[in-house]
């Protein structure tokens, strides 16, 4: 038996027949096709999954499918057209920092959740953000460089009313 | 063994509905909130529940709330909740720190302090700093309510003191007395996303003059088979102004209530070394708190 869920991904109301014990990382990769959400660990350690669950990221690896009913989830691909995706892509490609790009997704989106708050940011505070995702190749200098280097640039964006890409 | 078929997915609007599914599938339904756990333990059991009982998006257990008695905390509260609530922070400040130390920043957006709980597992973050601030736990049933001292909630590790037909539903923490102040402090090998060699939670009430503690409770986690309040630490203090003699004396005590095991993360030997150090340290910093709170 299936249960039936409802919930909206990406902007769009989904209605979806999964298995109770779906993880919603089986549920947006192979039944919605969602593939930019990354399985990794597979045990909620890395954070090549996150996805953002009604704003906050969480690791879809280690979240019932059925627990995401009623809610609210953004992939990587639902947050490609941000103002804040777009100034963190010129942000990694400026600074080199992607190798082999496993990673890269579920950081995004982190770095997405972080850049949509008030507060301004720091190196310090984006490796408190970043202590749940792991990056093989980089050594993460390049990546928290870049994170903060796209802080300010979206910032300065926006207090030039640039910021219209919500 | 049952069939993934067979599950089912129950979604309830209140806690009285939730109790209603734990009661007709008694001892075949599990509780599900933020998933960080469940989903884990799920995909490794070769036995399924009949029915997944939804909880952590009711609205009667996801807030805390503060009155005269003290401060209410509903079990589907986060760990992201928890650190980011000013009155937790201020008043309740072990349970912040050891919320604080739980996974990343994606697992505390999930993780609940009612899973954390009923998980049961020795080494968890909460537990200990909810037995020093003399947690209720209250629950419900088909008999109704209560309420239950934490410190007889846990039985050993994954098992407590709840029956299959009762539901967890949050915590009462009393009031702090002025000049109270508590911690928790963690021993990991890294700062995220590990789990407690040794734990400590402390939390003192210090009287007028500022110096004699009136009120000291200390728990411990990772370092017996459950969570463990250890009153014999604590108490020694009361009545005494805090000096190098009195806080060994505490650290000591706690050395000898432990009851440690070998396993990946340290020795058995290593722990009880390593509890009087945190004991102590534990104690200082909630005095310290103390000292200076308003």
């Amino acid at each position: 038996m299936q249960v039936t869920i409802d919930l909206e991904v990406n902007g769009e109301q989904r209605r979806c027949a999964v298995a109770p014990r779906r993880r919603l990382l089986d549920l947006l990769r192979d039944d919605l096709g969602l593939t930019g959400t990354k399985e990794c660990c597979g045990t909620g350690d890395c954070g090549a999954c996150t996805v953002l669950l009604d704003d906050v990221p969480i690791n879809a690896c280690v979240y019932l499918a059925a627990a995401a009913h009623r809610r609210r989830v953004e992939t990587i691909e639902g947050l490609r057209d941000s103002s804040q995706m777009q100034a963190l892509a010129d942000g990694f490609a400026a600074g080199g920092a992607i190798q082999c790009g496993f990673c890269t997704p579920g950081i995004l989106v982190m770095a997405v959740a972080l850049l949509r708050r008030p507060a301004a940011i720091d190196g310090a505070a984006v490796r408190r953000h970043l202590a749940g995702n792991l990056c093989r190749c980089t050594g993460y200098v390049d990546i928290i460089e870049a994170i903060v280097t796209a802080g300010g640039a979206a910032r300065t964006a926006q207090g030039a009313g640039l910021g219209s890409h919500a | 063994m049952a069939g993934v078929a067979e599950i089912r997915l129950a979604v309830p609007a209140s806690v009285d509905e939730a109790v209603d599914e734990l009661v007709r599938h008694r001892g075949r339904a599990e509780v599900v909130a933020g998933c960080t756990d469940l989903t884990l333990a799920l995909r490794r059991s070769r036995e399924w529940p009949d029915v997944l009982i939804m909880v952590g998006n009711l609205p009667e257990i996801r807030a805390i709330r503060e009155d005269a008695r003290g401060v209410a905390i509903g079990a589907a509260v986060t760990m992201t909740e928890l650190t980011d609530s000013a009155v937790i922070a201020r008043r309740y400040t072990a349970l912040a720190e050891a919320a604080r130390t739980v996974g990343g920043v994606q697992i505390r957006n999930a993780a609940t302090v009612g899973g954390n709980v009923c998980n049961a597992s020795p080494g968890a973050d909460t537990p200990p700093a909810l037995l020093a601030l003399g947690a209720m736990a209250e629950i419900g049933g088909a008999g109704g309510r209560r309420a239950l001292d934490l410190a007889t909630f846990f039985l050993g590790p994954r098992r407590t003191v709840l029956d299959a037909g009762e539901l967890l539903t949050g915590f009462r923490l009393p009031s702090p007395p002025p000049r109270s102040g508590s911690a928790y402090l963690r021993l990991t090998p890294r700062e995220a996303l590990d789990l407690a060699i040794v734990g400590v939670a402390a939390a003192v009430t210090l009287a007028a003059d500022r110096r004699t503690v009136t009120h000291c409770r200390v728990a411990l986690g990772a370092v017996a088979p459950t969570p463990l309040l250890v009153a014999a630490a604590g108490d020694q203090l009361v009545g005494r102004v805090l000096d190098a003699a009195t806080l060994a004396e505490a650290g000591r005590r706690a050395a000898e209530a432990c009851r440690p095991i070998d396993d990946v993360r340290a020795t058995a030997a290593y722990r009880r070394r390593m509890v009087p150090v945190l004991v102590e340290r534990a104690i200082a910093t909630a005095v310290s708190r103390a000292a200076t709170e308003a």
